[in-house]
C-alpha cells in the first residue's frame, strides 16, 4: 500500500481483453432498439406498428399495450430503493418526460431492430411541459416536505448576524444541466436458464441490481445474477437501476432467447439519470478582519414529478468553514423531466460553486486576499454540531498548491495583470468531499504457494479499485501484488457498497485487509504453536508478514509455505465483513438487500473529509474574448493515499471535468417543449487535449487514525468540486467582470 | 440503399443523372455518414468517387493546381508545392477535425457540404479558387463562392459532381491566410472564419487582394469592400482597421449556442485583420 503500482488491469484494458457487458459472448443473441418519446407531456393516442413488424427479422415490439403490469413498480433509490425512479416501464399510455421508451423493438440483428424502431409509428396527445426552474406550471417545495430525513443545517441566529454584519454579500448563482455522457453506452445483455436470469450490464452496484429485477419481475434474488467486470465510465449514472433492465429481462423471457440492448449515444441523455440545473441564492456577513458571522444558503434543484431527487449540498457547505450562524433551506422544483440522479460529487459540484464564488467576492469587498479569507475561516470542527473532525488538511493544501502556483506574485486588482493581448486572472477555490463508508463483506483466500484470490461484489469505474485492493491483500500478506487476484463485478461474490460517494477504497480495503488478517492469525498461531521452528512461542503483535515470510522483528522467519505446513492444511480462506464507524447494525443486512446506505461526512460525533486547493490561471483574449486555462494546480489530502498514481489520475480527471463544467459542458435544453437539443459528443462538449495543457495534481500527505482503521479517505469526487468556482474567480481576476452562471460564455465578457 | 464506385467520371455522372431518387455523391463521408446516421438524410443511391483516378491527384497546370474532389486532407498537407504558394488554403483544409477525419476529408465535401462553417471554403474563395463540375452536359467551371446558396444547398444541378478545385497561378509577392475562431482549442465547428489572399507590389503596396468569411451568414460570402481597404495601401494599422470595420459590417449572422450575433460580428473583424497580418507577412516572404 502506497505505492504507485501500475493498474492490475491495463494491459487487459490495452490490448482489448477487458470485457465490459455488452463483449460477453452469449449463444444466439436477439437485438434490442428503444423507441422513445416525441413528447414530454401527455399520452399516446395510438401505435401503428405494422410497418415495423413487416420488417424481415422482427420478433416482437412490446409496448404498454402488451407489457402493461408485468413490471413491478421500482422502489426510488432516494426513499431507501435501488432505482432511478418509480416509473414502471410500458406500464401505461402516460407520458412524463421526453425520451421516455415508449417501446422496445427485438430483432435477429441489430440493423433489423433499428430499421424496425425507426418505423413504430406513435400518436400522441400532447400537452404543455414545464421544462425547467423557472417554466410555468413547476411545483416547488421545500426538501424537509418531500424527504423526511432531509435537515437543514443551522446554528445560531443568521438572520441577525447578517444584520449586523459590516460586510455582507448577497448574489444569486446558477448551474446547467449536465449529462454523464460515459464513453461506454447503457448496454444491457439478458439471458435466461429456466427461471434464473443472468444480467449482463454495467453497474456501480451489483447487488442492487440484482434485487430490483427480483422485485421488479416478481422472482427469487437467489435466480438473479448481475455480471459487471469492467466498467467504461459511469460517473454515478450506473448506480441507480433504471427502467431499461426490467424491460430487456421481460423480452427475453417472452423470447425464451437473449436479448441484447446498446441503447444510442442520444437516448441515454433521456433512459438514465442526469445532474440537474440548480440556483442559489448566497448570504454571508463578516467582520472587517475577514471572520465570517453568518451564511445563508437557500437552494432550487430542479427534479422530475415522479421521484423527488435531492441533492441538498447545504448539507457539505455548512459544515466547511468557521461560521457561527448558519441557516440553509432547499427547495425542489418538480418539472415535466425525466428523474435526476447521481453525476461525480453530485452535491459539492453545484452548491460549492456558489459557496466559493461568494467567498471570492467577500474577499473582493474586503481588499483581501481570497486564500486569506478561508485561511482565517478555517476550522478543526464542524461549525454546527461542533464535532471535531477526524483530520482536516485544507491550509496546509493551499500551502503547497501556492507554493507550485507562485501564488505570492499574484496582484490584487483585477484586470492587473496582462500578457500582451491576453487579461491574465489567478482564481482559488477549495475542493471538498465527506469520506463515506459501507458496509462491506469479502472473501479471501490464501494458497500455501502465495496464490491469493479476492472475492468482494465491489466496482472498479475505471478508477483503480482492482489495484488497491490488490495493493491492500498483497501488503497484508507479505506478497507482490501480481501474486494477487482480484474478482470484483458480480453479484455471485460477497456483497459490498454501491461505488458512490467515493467510498470503495475506504469501505472494500479495510474489509479485504480484516479478512487478510484472519488469515494471518490462523497462519501465525500455527508458526508459534509449532514444536519447532523460529517463531516459537513469540507473541503474535511481535511479527509481520514480508516477502512470503512471517519474520519477528529480530529477522527470525519462517516461510509461508512452513508455515501452511505447521497448519497441516493447503489453503486459507477467510471471510470478513466490516461495519464502519457510525454505520447502523443492520446495515449488513441491508447491503445483501441492495440499499445503498452509506455512514460519514458530518456524523454525530465527528465529522470526516477530504479536502483540496485549486488554483487556477485563465486568459481572456481583449479582442475575441477567448477563455483559456494555461494551468490548474490542485493540491488534495485525503487521508492514507493507497496508490498514488491512480490517486494522482483522479485528481487530474476530476480538475479536467472541472474546467469542462466550467467553460463547456451544458446541456441545452428546448424550453418550450422540454427536450434535449446537443444529445451527442459533437455539441455537448468537453475539453480536448489542447484546452487542458497543464494540470498538476499535488498529494498532501495526511495521516487519521480515527476515520477507519486503514485511514482511508475517498477521493474520486474531490477534485472536479470547487474547479468551475476557482474559474469563475479567476475570470473576475482577468476582467473585473463577475460570471455568477455556469458555464462561464465568452459572451459574458465582451 | 445502393452503393457505388464507379472508375470513370463519366459513369459517376451518369449514376447521379440516372432516375434513383435521393443521390449523393460519397467523398471522405465525414458529413455523409454522419447525417446518414442521425437519419438527416436517407439517400437511395450512393456513389463513391474514390475510385476515380483522375479525382485522386494533385497536379500542377499552368503554374496553378488542379486538386481532385477526392483528395484528402492529409494528402494537401503533404504537398510541398501547393503548401508553399497557398499556405492558407492548405492551413484552413488542415484544420478540419483530427488526423482521423483529416485522412478522409476532402475540400470538395466541405464545399458541397455547403455548411456556411466549413473551414477551406472561405481560404478557397479568397483565393479565387474554381469548382471543376462535370455533368450530364459536360463541364465547367464555377467560382468557389458560387458553390453553395444556403445551409445544406448548393447550386449542382441533378448529376452534376465537382471534380476538382483549381487553384490559380500564384502572383509574385502574394500571400493568404486563414483563421477561425472556436469556442475549445480542437475540434469544434467555427464561429467565424476569415480567409485572406493579398498581392503586392515591389514597393509593399497592396495591388489586389480578397477576404472571405465564414459562418457569419447563410453561405461563406466575399467581402469586397474588406478588400477595397486593403487594396491601394501598405497593409499598415489603418487599414487593417478599415478591414475589420468592412468584415464586421458584411456579417449578417445568427445566434446560437457557440457564439451570439454581436460576438461573431466584433470577431469577424478581429480575425480578418488577423489573418490579413499573416497574408502580408507571407507575401512579404517573411
Ligand atoms: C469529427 C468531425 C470533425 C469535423 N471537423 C470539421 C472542421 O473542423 N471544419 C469543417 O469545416 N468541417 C468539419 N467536419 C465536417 C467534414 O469533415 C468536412 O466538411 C469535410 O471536408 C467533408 O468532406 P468529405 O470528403 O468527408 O465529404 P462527404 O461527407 O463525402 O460529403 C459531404 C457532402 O458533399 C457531397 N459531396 C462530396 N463530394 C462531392 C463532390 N465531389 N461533388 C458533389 N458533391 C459532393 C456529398 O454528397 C455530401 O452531401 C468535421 C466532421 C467530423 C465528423
Amino acid at each position: 500500500m502506497g505505492r504507485p503500482e501500475p493498474r492490475v488491469d491495463g494491459r487487459l484494458k490495452v490490448t482489448g481483453n477487458a470485457r465490459y457487458a455488452s463483449d460477453f459472448p452469449v449463444a444466439n443473441p436477439a437485438h434490442a432498439c428503444l423507441v422513445t418519446s416525441a413528447i414530454a407531456k401527455g399520452r399516446i393516442v395510438s401505435f401503428d406498428l405494422d410497418d415495423a413488424r413487416a420488417v424481415p427479422g422482427v420478433l416482437d415490439i412490446l409496448t404498454h399495450e402488451t407489457v402493461g403490469n408485468e413490471v413491478h413498480e421500482p422502489k426510488f433509490f432516494g426513499s431507501g430503493g435501488t432505482a432511478s425512479t418509480i416509473h414502471r416501464p410500458l406500464s401505461s399510455a402516460q407520458i412524463s418526460h421526453a425520451g421516455q421508451i415508449v417501446a422496445i423493438v427485438v430483432a435477429d440483428t441489430y440493423e433489423a431492430a433499428r430499421e424496425a424502431a425507426y418505423r413504430v409509428r406513435v400518436t400522441y396527445e400532447e400537452e404543455d411541459a414545464a421544462t425547467t426552474l423557472d417554466s410555468d406550471g413547476v411545483e416547488t417545495l421545500p426538501a424537509t416536505k418531500v424527504r423526511k430525513e432531509h435537515k437543514n443545517p443551522r446554528v445560531g441566529d443568521a438572520a441577525a448576524a447578517l444584520r449586523a454584519a459590516p460586510v455582507t454579500i448577497d448574489a444569486v448563482y446558477e448551474t446547467p444541466t449536465q449529462h454523464h455522457n460515459a464513453i461506454e453506452l447503457y448496454a444491457t445483455t439478458c439471458v435466461w436458464s429456466g427461471e434464473q436470469l443472468t444480467v449482463y450490464e454495467p453497474s456501480q452496484f451489483v447487488h442492487a441490481l440484482k434485487h430490483a429485477m427480483a422485485e421488479q419481475l416478481g422472482i427469487d434474488a437467489e435466480d438473479v445474477r448481475v455480471i459487471s467486470p469492467y466498467v467504461g465510465g459511469a460517473f454515478g449514472s450506473k448506480a441507480a437501476v433504471t427502467p431499461r433492465t426490467a424491460l430487456v429481462a421481460i423480452a427475453a423471457r417472452r423470447l425464451n432467447r437473449p436479448v441484447k440492448l446498446v441503447a444510442t449515444r442520444a437516448q441515454g441523455f433521456t433512459i438514465a439519470t442526469y445532474r440537474a440545473e440548480t440556483r442559489h441564492r448566497v448570504r454571508l456577513g463578516a467582520q472587517r478582519d475577514g471572520k465570517l458571522t453568518a451564511y445563508v444558503h437557500e437552494g432550487w434543484e430542479a427534479t422530475s414529478r415522479l421521484d423527488d431527487y435531492l441533492v441538498g449540498g447545504t448539507e457539505t457547505t455548512a459544515h466547511i468553514y468557521d461560521v457561527p450562524n448558519v441557516s440553509t433551506r432547499v427547495n425542489v422544483v418538480r418539472t415535466d423531466r425525466a428523474t435526476p440522479g447521481f453525476m461525480r460529487s453530485p452535491p459539492e459540484v453545484p452548491y460549492v460553486f456558489a459557496l466559493e464564488t461568494a467567498l471570492d467576492e467577500l474577499a473582493e469587498a474586503l481588499d483581501m486576499d481570497p486564500i486569506e479569507l478561508r485561511r482565517i475561516n478555517d476550522t478543526r470542527n464542524d461549525p454546527i454540531t461542533g464535532a471535531p473532525y477526524t483530520s482536516r488538511s485544507l491550509m496546509a493544501c493551499y500551502d503547497e498548491a501556492s507554493r507550485a502556483f507562485g501564488w505570492r506574485r499574484r496582484n490584487l486588482p483585477p484586470g492587473s495583470m496582462r500578457d500582451g493581448d491576453w487579461l491574465v486572472g489567478w482564481g482559488c477555490a477549495t475542493a471538498v468531499y465527506p469520506t463515506f463508508m459501507g458496509a462491506a463483506t469479502a472473501r479471501v483466500r490464501l494458497a500455501r504457494n502465495g496464490a491469493t484470490r479476492v472475492e468482494i461484489a465491489a466496482h472498479d469505474l475505471g478508477t483503480g479499485a482492482y489495484t488497491a485492493i490488490a495493493q491492500t491483500a498483497a501488503e497484508r500478506l507479505g506478497l507482490p501484488v501480481a501474486a494477487v487476484e482480484v474478482l470484483l463485478g458480480d453479484s455471485a461474490l460477497p456483497a459490498a457498497p454501491v461505488a458512490g460517494g467515493s467510498n470503495t477504497t475506504a469501505s472494500c480495503c479495510n474489509v479485504v485487509a480484516k479478512a487478510c488478517d484472519g488469515i494471518r492469525r490462523r497462519l501465525v498461531r500455527a508458526a508459534m504453536r509449532a514444536d519447532r521452528g523460529p517463531l516459537r512461542g513469540r507473541k503474535p503483535s511481535s511479527v509481520n508478514f514480508v516477502d512470503r515470510h512471517i519474520a519477528g522483528e529480530d529477522g527470525a522467519k519462517v516461510s509461508l509455505a512452513d508455515a501452511f505446513d505447521m497448519l497441516g492444511a493447503p489453503m486459507i480462506e477467510e471471510y470478513a465483513h466490516w461495519l464502519p464507524h457510525g454505520m447502523e447494525p443492520d446495515a449488513l443486512k441491508k447491503l445483501h438487500l441492495g440499499s445503498a446506505a452509506l455512514t460519514g461526512g458530518a456524523m454525530e460525533d465527528r465529522i470526516a473529509a477530504a479536502f483540496g486547493a485549486e488554483l487556477v490561471e485563465l486568459r481572456v483574449n481583449v479582442y475575441t474574448g477567448e477563455l483559456r486555462v494555461p494551468r490548474i494546480v490542485g493540491a488534495f489530502a485525503a487521508g492514507r493515499i493507497v496508490n498514488p498514481r491512480t490517486a494522482h489520475s483522479q485528481y487530474v480527471g476530476g480538475m479536467i471535468w472541472g474546467i469542462a463544467s466550467a467553460l463547456h459542458e451544458q446541456t441545452e435544453l428546448d424550453r418550450r417543449v422540454a427536450r434535449y437539443v446537443n444529445t451527442d459528443l459533437a455539441e455537448y462538449l468537453i475539453p480536448v487535449n489542447a484546452d487542458v495543457p497543464d494540470v498538476q495534481a499535488i498529494l498532501v500527505s495526511e495521516e487519521d487514525r480515527l476515520v477507519n482503521p486503514l485511514g482511508i479517505k475517498g477521493l474520486g469526487e474531490l477534485a472536479n468540486v470547487g474547479t468551475a468556482a476557482a474559474l469563475g474567480n479567476a475570470l473576475y481576476h482577468a476582467t473585473g467582470r463577475r460570471i455568477r452562471k455556469l458555464p462561464l460564455r465568452i459572451e459574458d465578457v465582451l | 440503399m445502393r452503393y457505388e464506385a464507379p472508375t470513370t467520371a463519366k459513369e459517376a455522372v451518369r449514376l447521379m443523372a440516372g432516375k434513383a431518387g435521393m443521390a449523393r455523391v460519397l467523398a471522405g463521408g465525414t458529413d455523409l455518414l454522419v447525417q446518414i446516421r442521425t437519419d438527416r438524410i436517407a439517400p437511395d443511391l450512393i456513389v463513391d468517387i474514390k475510385r476515380i483516378a483522375g479525382m485522386r491527384s494533385i497536379m500542377t497546370k499552368s503554374g496553378g493546381f488542379r486538386i481532385g474532389a477526392a483528395v484528402s486532407g492529409a494528402e494537401l498537407g503533404e504537398h510541398k508545392a501547393l503548401r508553399r504558394a497557398w499556405p492558407g488554403v492548405v492551413e484552413a483544409a488542415n484544420l478540419i477535425g483530427s488526423i482521423q477525419i483529416q485522412s478522409r476529408a476532402t475540400m470538395g465535401g466541405n464545399l458541397c457540404n455547403a455548411s456556411p462553417a466549413a473551414d477551406s471554403v472561405p481560404a478557397l474563395v479568397a483565393a479565387g479558387a474554381t469548382a471543376v463540375i462535370v455533368g450530364p452536359r459536360g463541364r465547367r467551371s464555377l467560382p468557389v463562392e458560387d458553390v453553395a446558396v444556403a445551409p445544406g444547398r448548393t447550386s449542382l444541378k441533378k448529376g452534376e459532381i465537382v471534380e476538382a478545385i483549381v487553384l490559380p497561378k500564384r502572383a509574385p509577392r502574394s500571400g493568404d491566410a486563414y483563421l477561425r475562431f472556436i469556442p475549445r482549442s480542437e475540434m469544434d465547428i467555427a464561429v467565424v472564419g476569415a480567409g485572406v489572399s493579398l498581392t503586392l507590389d515591389r514597393n509593399g503596396v497592396c495591388t489586389a487582394a480578397r477576404v472571405a468569411l465564414g459562418a457569419v451568414a447563410e453561405r461563406v460570402i466575399l467581402v469586397p469592400d474588406a478588400a477595397k481597404a486593403l487594396i491601394g495601401s501598405t497593409v499598415d494599422q489603418a487599414a487593417l482597421e478599415r478591414l475589420a470595420a468592412a468584415a464586421s459590417a458584411a456579417c449578417r449572422p445568427i445566434d446560437d449556442k457557440r457564439g451570439t450575433k454581436k460576438f461573431r460580428i466584433k470577431v469577424a473583424g478581429v480575425l480578418a485583420r488577423r489573418a490579413a497580418r499573416t497574408a502580408l507577412a507571407r507575401a512579404q516572404g517573411k
